[in-house]
């Protein structure tokens, strides 16, 4: 189904520069406009620069993650996703990241299944700050999903990942003893990707159809993960994917 | 909705009114729409589950001849707006209307739901709440599925379980009656025995009047399931805080006495 899906139509970039430039063009836009509404000389220098941007954003990626890990099972990659695609089309200087990343997580969370109300939602969230964070949490909860032009599914490498490691058990069934300790770094590899741009750039997931080309994160994640363990994994994970598609 | 001129109210939902209205712009020609609005102030939990599984299910199916389509959604102010297709009426307004359809016509409507169906299946999505109010009907006479806010993807990783509180009580497979939390896109196979009797009968086949009576309705009909017409059935959650003993099956001719010789057969 990720042939057919706007995640390929519409949020998969040829690569990092491109993606480098729309934000910069973002960036610009929004200096633009405040030298239009302000009177006062300003100057680039005198904002963040777009890497500063960038660091910010990757802070409150983090502060993602830690929410996420509060929830069973914790699932980032849909709201990581979000607000990565959030932010190549709504500039940091006009949405604050830590609101966007409150709505992103809380969307998804509806989106995957995890059907927690808005008060459980906001357990970490001190008593006197609620009210506050509960409204800009719903709030923004519209906002995302238009900037996200209302495209819901994200298609993660988790089920391409269990597709070829049941292809590559048919190859060497050995690795079946390690399955635990590829596991682990596998889920590793994968939370990681979650803080670069991999999910903007490669397809995930190719599971449900006939692959023309073996899912390149879930390939790297087993390859990565069998060095971790001491297996080389390489040959026996191309051969079974040849013999996938053959 | 500046785009649209509203040209009536259609009806009203859980969370919202759907409206009849018209296309302004040039694109599709005028085309007549069902705007379904969703008043976010007033719900508590932000944007309702069912609406976001609407909008993810229709996404990702909706091009087929047997589904609704889902043309666009945006906002309006602090309201979700979702634009669908405009049918004219629903399956249980023709049950409702027309007592003498014909045999022929009602397998035409039996084809489009499983084409449907099949096609939901096939992208592996359960729809969950299959009844004559959500087989929708155009006015070229084309049922679509519609309403997929129980909609849900079948997840590879086991562990998942759904929810048993799915589907409206009449028509709620007996899986989902003794609690299984583990079931497949055989509820909606159950949905669809359910409608094709009540398109032969004209009337609901299990009318049951609580959820406990709705599995006595079943079972009273079907015969009580033993554990070789029914492998595992011992083993879902519900299954021994309710027993219906003794109930034998009613012959399948005496539930669809009108029923043709050709349906018998596929029994």
């Amino acid at each position: 189904m990720y042939h057919t899906s706007t995640q390929r139509k519409y949020w998969t970039f040829p690569n990092e520069e491109e993606i480098a430039q729309h934000k910069g063009a973002l960036h610009n836009q929004f200096f633009q406009k405040l030298k239009d509404d302000d009177s006062r000389h300003i100057r680039t220098k005198d904002l963040p620069s777009v890497e500063e941007l960038d660091h910010l954003c990757t802070f409150y990626e983090f502060e993602l993650m830690d929410l996420c890990r509060r929830f069973d099972p914790p699932m980032p990659a849909t709201a990581a996703v979000y607000m990565k695609r959030f932010y190549l089309v709504c500039s940091v200087m006009d949405y604050h990241p830590c609101d966007i990343m409150l709505a992103c997580v809380y969307l998804a969370t509806k989106v995957d299944e995890y059907n927690i109300s808005i008060d459980k939602f906001l357990t970490m969230v001190p008593e006197n700050d609620k009210e506050r964070a509960k409204s800009r949490t719903l709030g923004f909860e519209l906002l995302v999903m238009e900037k996200l032009k209302f495209h819901l599914t994200i298609h993660c490498p988790y089920r391409p990942v269990e597709g070829l490691l049941i292809n590559i058990m048919t190859v060497i069934p050995e690795i079946a003893d390690k399955i635990d300790e590829l596991r682990r770094h596998i889920d590793k590899f994968l939370s990681k990707i979650l803080y670069c741009q991999a999910m903007l750039i490669y397809p995930p997931s190719q599971v449900g159809e006939i692959a023309l080309f073996p899912s390149q994160i879930a390939l790297a994640a087993i390859i990565e993960a069998g060095e971790k363990a001491g297996l080389d994994l390489f040959e026996s994970v191309i051969s079974a994917v040849l013999n996938n598609n053959s | 909705m500046e785009s649209f001129t509203i040209l009536g109210r259609v009806g009203e939902g859980a969370h919202g009114v759907v409206f009849k209205a018209k296309h302004v712009q040039v694109r599709g020609n005028g085309e007549v729409v069902a705007l379904k609005k969703i008043h976010l102030k007033k719900i508590d939990d932000g944007i309702p589950n069912n609406i976001l599984r609407e909008i993810k299910t229709l996404q990702a199916i909706t091009e087929h001849e047997n589904i609704v389509r889902l043309f666009d959604v945006f906002p309006d102010g602090s309201s979700l707006v979702l634009a669908f297709e405009y049918m004219v009426t629903d399956l249980s307004e023709i049950l409702r209307s027309s007592q003498n359809t014909l045999p022929e016509v009602s397998s035409y409507y039996m084809i489009m739901l499983l084409r449907g169906i099949s096609f939901c299946h096939e992208n592996h999505i359960i729809h969950r709440d299959l009844k004559p109010a959500n087989l929708l009907i155009s006015s070229s006479g084309q049922l679509k599925l519609a309403d997929f806010g129980l909609a849900r993807v079948m997840s590879v990783e086991n562990e998942r379980l759904y929810s048993h509180q799915v589907a409206t009580r009449w028509y709620r497979a007996p899986e989902l009656l003794y609690g299984s939390r583990t079931y497949d896109e055989g509820v909606d196979l159950w949905y669809l025995g359910c409608i094709f009797a009540e398109l032969i009968n004209k009337s609901p086949l299990f009318p049951g009047d609580s959820d406990i009576k709705q599995l006595g309705c079943v079972l009273s009909i079907l015969g009580t399931p033993t554990t070789s017409t029914w492998p595992g059935l011992i083993e879902l959650p519900d299954y021994n805080k309710i027993t219906f003993s003794g109930f034998l099956p009613i012959p399948f001719e005496s539930i669809v006495p009108d029923a043709t010789s050709e349906v018998g057969k596929i029994k």
